[in-house]
């Protein structure tokens, strides 16, 4: 009995009770949905009624027979062809100017570029729908004004420049955050090194690619991988700028933008859960999908950082 | 020991006694029958229905209260699967707008309202009514509230200027169908250099078309597109390719700025449209509409109903609510109120009730057009479980062949197809 209770005292109980709390809220909100949808996803189930077991066919289905799920895939990864290196190589060149001994009043500059973040996506997909209006559009009147266009183009109504408003409006919205990110691994570098290299005579350019970019990598490594995870979620952006928020009859919208141009991954799993087929099967099935998609290109991501990372470290030491 | 064991197995079986006995208390009292029932509603106009609901309890002596939860209409659905799929407790009355009232009516979770203990009579409403009512299975599962006939508005200005008139039965007879209708539109543009459209939007187009059409698309699980589609398909190519109709998105601004200008003439407009489009969107226009029978005849454009679930908890009292709001008594204390027009035949024998005005349209009789000749004439395709997917299909095509010039009838009629088997692999 003694023996017992001097063993029990011997495990310190205290960090498995501070642990408990997100264990059970992680069990019960995070990994119990997690297997009860892989479970439905082998089911057909519209949400009303009993649902059917069918085994793997959903996941056969959505890769053989539907075509919105690989189409919305490639949307997604167009926008993120164009996005990610914009808001990477952008937000980066954003700092380092930012952070620039030449530019005055700097502070001021980094809230503005920071202020899109912050705007709500609703008044982003309403503001950038008024701006590219075929009709009526700002950008459309500019144009005109200017004399560069005879007639109004149609942005919200062709797929390629569709998807190209979807990439500005991402990039307006992004660029600030990424900004930050990298202003505050700029603050980190320490100076003596620009000064070193002032006193060795480099220029600006020679001091931010030798420099500055070679410190920020951590950074630039973290980004790139968040960037492949968020361009796989994206939704909200699209699907607003493509919502008839102004419909007189109360009219649906076309799901996906003209032609489907902008239906990105997230965007079907909805519009098949909840949207126009209510098929919560095969929508827990294309969320298996999608998952296998981000798992595949993070896995890419890491592994090419790594790659580089190995490469660079066995450059180095070879010169040394 | 064995004491001090007895003693604590007697506290706890009189905590739990204890705690039973206060849980259930409320339970209990909820079931007096003094106690007012609590109606549990879902819907999108809280104000208007809290001022019905207490008229209806002042003309009944019902002995009930109003839980009105507000649900955005196209939530409604989510919503509903989200409480089934979770065992949560369902309203007792259901909200139905007619884009998705088929497929939801579809669904097997409603109370048949024509059947014990509810025998709702089919013939105090509108016979247009019924097929936007019935299931596939024929039950009744939804009672109606609205009128839901629709005319063609037309600025009265413009007319005058480029059709010569501006009388709704000179203008019903000059466009008497849509030829007649295509061959004034490229007059109207020769006249005005290409700048004046008969319509602003092809949508327009596409809700007035199809909704004179009533033939199923889906028919035993066999696309019937052809028939049902066809038509609609060829002449907004037709009405985009001449002109008649102008390249405006009916969910962009300049649309709704377009009931206000001096390019467009022709719009749908239902018993709704004066009050909730026109006048937000047009100000300054009163006195400047007039409404007419559109070519080949009057339409069906929403209407909004109720639907009882099974599981609801107090179906008889929803039921009793619902159906005074389209007995007589119920439609004329709406309509004196707040001007509602619901489906009740019986009050459209008096003048008074037929008889329905509008500033924007000056002294004009609109009822003698949506309450009258609509309802004699219209017919209406019957809702079916493929509405939703129908309609998404529909906004895509219309969306294509508006933007993109090249887009033909068959190319629209073979997209049509596709995106319909893409979404429901079953169709034959």
């Amino acid at each position: 009995m003694q023996k017992k209770k001097r063993k029990l005292r011997a495990i310190n109980i205290c960090p498995y009770l501070f642990v408990l709390p997100f264990l059970v809220i992680y069990l019960t909100f995070n990994f119990y949905p997690l297997v009860y949808s892989f479970f439905i996803s082998l089911t057909s189930w519209d949400g009303f009624g009993e649902s059917v077991f069918i085994g793997f066919k959903n996941y056969v289905d959505i890769f053989t027979k539907d075509p919105y799920f690989i189409k919305s895939i490639k949307n997604t990864l167009i926008f993120m062809a164009f996005n990610l290196p914009i808001n990477i190589i952008g937000g980066l060149l954003l700092a380092s100017a930012l952070n620039s001994r030449l530019l005055k009043r700097n502070g001021f500059f980094r809230t503005a570029t920071f202020l899109p973040y912050l705007t709500i996506p609703v008044a982003i997909g309403v503001l950038f729908s008024l701006l590219f209006d075929w009709n009526s559009g700002l950008v459309n009147k500019i144009l005109s004004a200017v004399g560069l266009i005879d007639q109004n183009i149609n942005f919200l109504g062709v797929p390629f420049l569709a998807r190209m408003v979807v990439v500005i409006m991402i990039c307006w919205k992004y660029i600030g955050y990424h900004m930050i990110f990298f202003n505050a691994g700029i603050i980190g570098i320490p100076t003596e090194l620009y000064e070193a290299a002032e006193v060795d005579g480099a220029t600006a350019v020679q001091k931010f690619f030798k420099i500055t970019v070679p410190m920020l990598r951590p950074i630039i490594e973290f980004l790139l991988i968040m960037n492949i995870i968020w361009g796989f979620q994206l939704f909200d952006e699209p699907n607003i700028l493509f919502s008839p928020w102004i419909s007189s009859s109360g009219a649906a919208g076309v799901v996906g933008g003209p032609r489907r141009c902008a239906m990105t991954a997230v965007w079907n799993l909805y519009d098949t859960t909840f949207g126009t087929q209510m098929q919560y099967g095969k929508g827990a099935a294309i969320s298996y999908g999608l998952f296998m998609f981000i798992f595949l290109f993070s896995g890419v991501g890491l592994l090419l950082v790594k790659l580089l990372n190995r490469n660079k470290s066995g450059g180095d030491s070879h010169e040394i | 020991m064995k004491k001090n064991t007895v003693n604590k197995l007697m506290a706890c079986v009189l905590t739990a006694a204890l705690t039973t006995g206060l849980t259930a208390l409320p339970a209990l009292a909820g079931e007096s029958k003094d106690e007012p029932v609590t109606l549990t509603m879902w819907g999108w106009n809280a104000g208007d229905i809290e001022i019905i609901f207490e008229e209806y309890k002042k003309a009944t002596g019902a002995n009930v209260e109003l839980n009105y939860v507000p649900v955005q209409t196209g939530e409604v659905f989510q919503k509903l699967q989200t409480n089934l799929s979770a065992g949560l407790e369902m309203p007792d009355l259901v909200p139905s707008e007619i884009n998705q009232r088929g497929t939801m009516i579809g669904l097997d979770i409603w109370e048949d309202l024509s059947q014990e203990p509810y025998n709702f009579d089919e013939s105090t409403i509108f016979d247009y009514y019924l097929p936007l009512c019935k299931n596939d299975r024929g039950e009744m599962v939804c009672l109606p509230r609205d009128m839901s006939t629709a005319g063609l508005a037309y600025k009265k200005d413009l007319a005058k200027e480029y059709l010569g008139t501006d009388d709704p039965a000179e203008l019903e007879a000059m466009l008497s169908d849509w030829d007649a209708f295509k061959e004034k539109g490229l007059e109207v543009q020769e006249k005005s250099d290409g700048k004046v459209f008969m319509f602003a939007s092809l949508t327009n187009v596409k809700q007035i078309l199809d909704g004179q059409n009533a033939t199923p698309v889906i028919e035993d699980g066999k696309l019937n597109l052809d028939a049902s589609v066809r038509d609609t398909v060829e002449k907004m190519v037709d009405f985009r390719d001449n002109r008649i109709v102008d390249n405006i998105s009916e969910s962009s601004p300049s649309y709704s700025a377009s009931y206000a200008d001096d390019l467009h003439i022709f719009y749908p407009c239902a018993g709704w449209t004066p009050s909730f489009v026109i006048a937000p969107n047009d100000p300054e226009g009163k006195d400047a509409w007039g409404l007419m029978v559109p070519p080949n005849g009057c339409f069906n454009w929403g209407g909004s109903g109720h639907l009882i679930p099974k599981t609801a908890a107090h179906k008889e009292e929803a039921y009793q609510f619902a159906s005074w709001l389209i007995t007589k008594e119920g439609s004329i204390i709406q309509h004196d109120l707040l001007d509602y027009n619901q489906a009740n035949k019986e009050i459209y024998e008096d003048e008074q009730y037929v008889h329905m005005e509008n500033e924007y349209f000056g002294d004009q009789d609109l009822g003698e057009i949506l309450f009258v000749k609509a309802v004699s004439t219209m017919n209406v395709r019957p809702v079916s479980p493929y509405d939703v997917t129908i309609l998404d299909t529909w906004n895509l095509v219309t969306d294509t062949i508006n933007n993109d010039p090249s887009v033909d009838t068959e190319y629209a009629m073979q997209m049509f197809e596709e995106e319909l088997i893409n979404k429901i692999p079953d169709l034959q």
